[in-house]
């Protein structure tokens, strides 16, 4: 928060003459003023100058939205909120569906973020990876898995495995992760197609 | 007139410190933003309007900004650093949207933005005031866009011709090149957005259009309201405008190129002219008289090997 000019510096003392230079720092005092107004432009806040004088227009508020696949970090661990792909395909995580349905006392599964590394420029990503059985194109439940990995490059992956980055990770160090951002805020579609020889994995955003 | 006494100023100041604002803290802080979120702010330094985009991907990566360091050289810096974009180029808004013609702003000629530009770019700050000017206008309005740009590989064609065509006229193969790489998307602020279309094939064998080698996408427009009563002298956007932001993007990205997964070595398009001989500008009058003729072959050639790719959110 930036403080504005402490007008009550222009106190006179008793029997002090209010001279033109009082006034003038008055006029100073309330400039810096709207000039601090001024630095607020733009940032949620509109300033407007009209001729008798200007108004401030604030913008509402946005409503937070996390959406699916929301990755967090804390405690050492890297959880990641409820998505699924293609309807009805719950990610698993660690070995357990993303949603800790296999058995609900447990909780739902998490990353430890101990063991895992970032990059040189200290980032990495928490990426869904599909696998589908050959010959597959749309992934079902029956003939492929989607499975939440961490990864520390974006580099390609086996023939067969389609990856999309669901956040990105921002280290502080080789062990502590500064910042999430996330990347996917919805459901997912997949499918896949074969181009000039080769297979791609397509993610879309679920309507 | 009996001057002021301490104690009359002194009660003016406590009024005056009554209504005096404890502190200044951005509308928007600890508020969730969508990725590509803008705000715009003014740098009193630099003495000019900066841009701050809310980090967005395309493929897991963050886009660059290029920040002039102190040396003059430019460095690529991610978003998720939240570097500054100055906006320093600008054009006249045309249409203008109707909010600002509620504000005051003239709603002006159907023309195109960038004519207006380069006429004021000509013209001056007065012919600029002069073209929005008009007597129901109180106030001005100016635009910028910044732009998501996706470099990919350019396609260029390769036109070989032989003499082994039908009836001995010319045979002319047409084979696709991909010049370049797929680098990392960047953002840029630019005075209008216009997007980039790749030419036809026949455009292309002629060479009239030429393949930019980048996806873009509009990021977001921010306009600026000029002060009521500011119409013809100043033109200089500064600190006393209102900066207003439409965004154009509001979700990560997805991209990807047909491009990369074109395979070089698949056939090329093979034409028969009959013109016998290898003169240039005949056989590519030749090449494009058949190409019209076989519009829907050469379309489809075109299509399946072109390396303009496509953002979709995710």
């Amino acid at each position: 928060m930036t403080a504005p000019p402490d007008i009550t510096r222009l106190r006179a003392k008793v029997g002090e003459p209010i001279t033109v230079r009082k006034w003038n720092d008055l006029l100073g005092f309330v400039n810096r003023l709207l000039s601090q107004f001024r630095q607020m432009n733009g940032r949620g806040l509109h300033v407007d100058e009209q001729a008798e004088g200007f108004s401030l227009w604030a913008e509402q508020a946005a409503v937070s939205f996390t959406g699916a696949f929301h990755v967090t970090v804390g405690g050492g661990e890297i959880r990641v909120a409820a998505g699924t792909v293609n309807g009805d395909v719950v990610p698993v995580l660690a070995g357990r569906p993303l949603d800790g349905s296999d058995n609900p006392g447990r909780g739902v599964p998490v990353l430890k973020v101990r063991g895992l590394k970032p990059n040189e420029a200290m980032k990495s990503w928490v990426v869904l990876e599909v696998t589908l059985g050959a010959g597959e194109t749309v992934l079902t439940p029956e003939v492929g898995r989607a499975e939440i990995k961490h990864a520390d490059d974006l580099g390609a992956r086996p023939a067969g495995v389609g990856w999309l980055p669901l956040a990105m990770l921002e280290w502080a160090d080789a062990r502590a992760v500064k910042r999430v951002w996330q990347v996917v805020y919805f459901n997912q579609r997949h499918h896949f197609v074969m181009k000039g020889g080769r297979g791609v994995h397509y993610f879309h955003a679920a309507s | 007139m009996k001057p002021f006494s301490a104690a009359v100023w002194n009660r003016m100041v406590d009024e005056l410190k009554r209504w005096w604002p404890l502190g200044f803290e951005g509308a928007d802080a600890g508020v969730w933003r969508h990725p590509w979120f803008t705000g715009v702010s003014w740098n009193g330094d630099e003495r000019r309007w900066e841009a701050r985009v809310k980090a967005g991907f395309v493929n897991g990566v963050d886009p660059t900004v290029g920040v002039v360091q102190r040396d003059g050289s430019v460095k690529a810096v991610g978003l998720t650093e939240v570097p500054a974009v100055p906006l320093v180029s600008f054009r006249v808004p045309s249409p203008v949207p109707k909010f600002f013609v509620a504000l005051g702003v003239q709603a002006g000629p159907a023309v195109d933005g960038g004519a207006l530009l380069e006429a004021a770019q000509i013209g001056g700050a007065v012919a600029v005031g002069g073209l929005l000017g008009a007597a129901t206008s109180t106030r001005l309005l100016r635009a910028c866009d910044l732009v998501l740009h996706q470099p990919r590989p350019k396609t260029e064609l390769d036109i070989v011709t032989d003499g082994l065509g039908g009836a001995a006229g010319t045979g002319a193969q047409f084979r696709v090149r991909y010049v370049g790489g797929v680098g990392r998307p960047f953002v840029r602020a630019t005075s209008l957005y216009r997007q980039v279309v790749t030419g036809d094939l026949a455009s292309l064998v002629q060479g009239t259009l030429t393949d930019a080698g980048e996806d873009t996408r509009l990021v977001a427009t921010v306009f600026f309201l000029g002060p009521e009563g500011v119409l013809n002298e100043e033109v200089v956007v500064d600190e006393t405008w209102t900066p207003f932001v439409q965004h154009g993007l509001f979700w990560n990205l997805a991209w990807s190129s047909p491009g990369l997964v074109y395979v070089p070595d698949s056939p090329g398009l093979r034409f028969d002219l009959p013109l016998a001989g290898g003169v240039a500008q005949p056989v590519i009058n030749q090449i494009l008289s058949v190409v019209n003729d076989a519009s829907s072959a050469a379309a489809q050639f075109l299509a399946s090997r072109r390396a303009e790719g496509r953002f979709w959110s995710v």
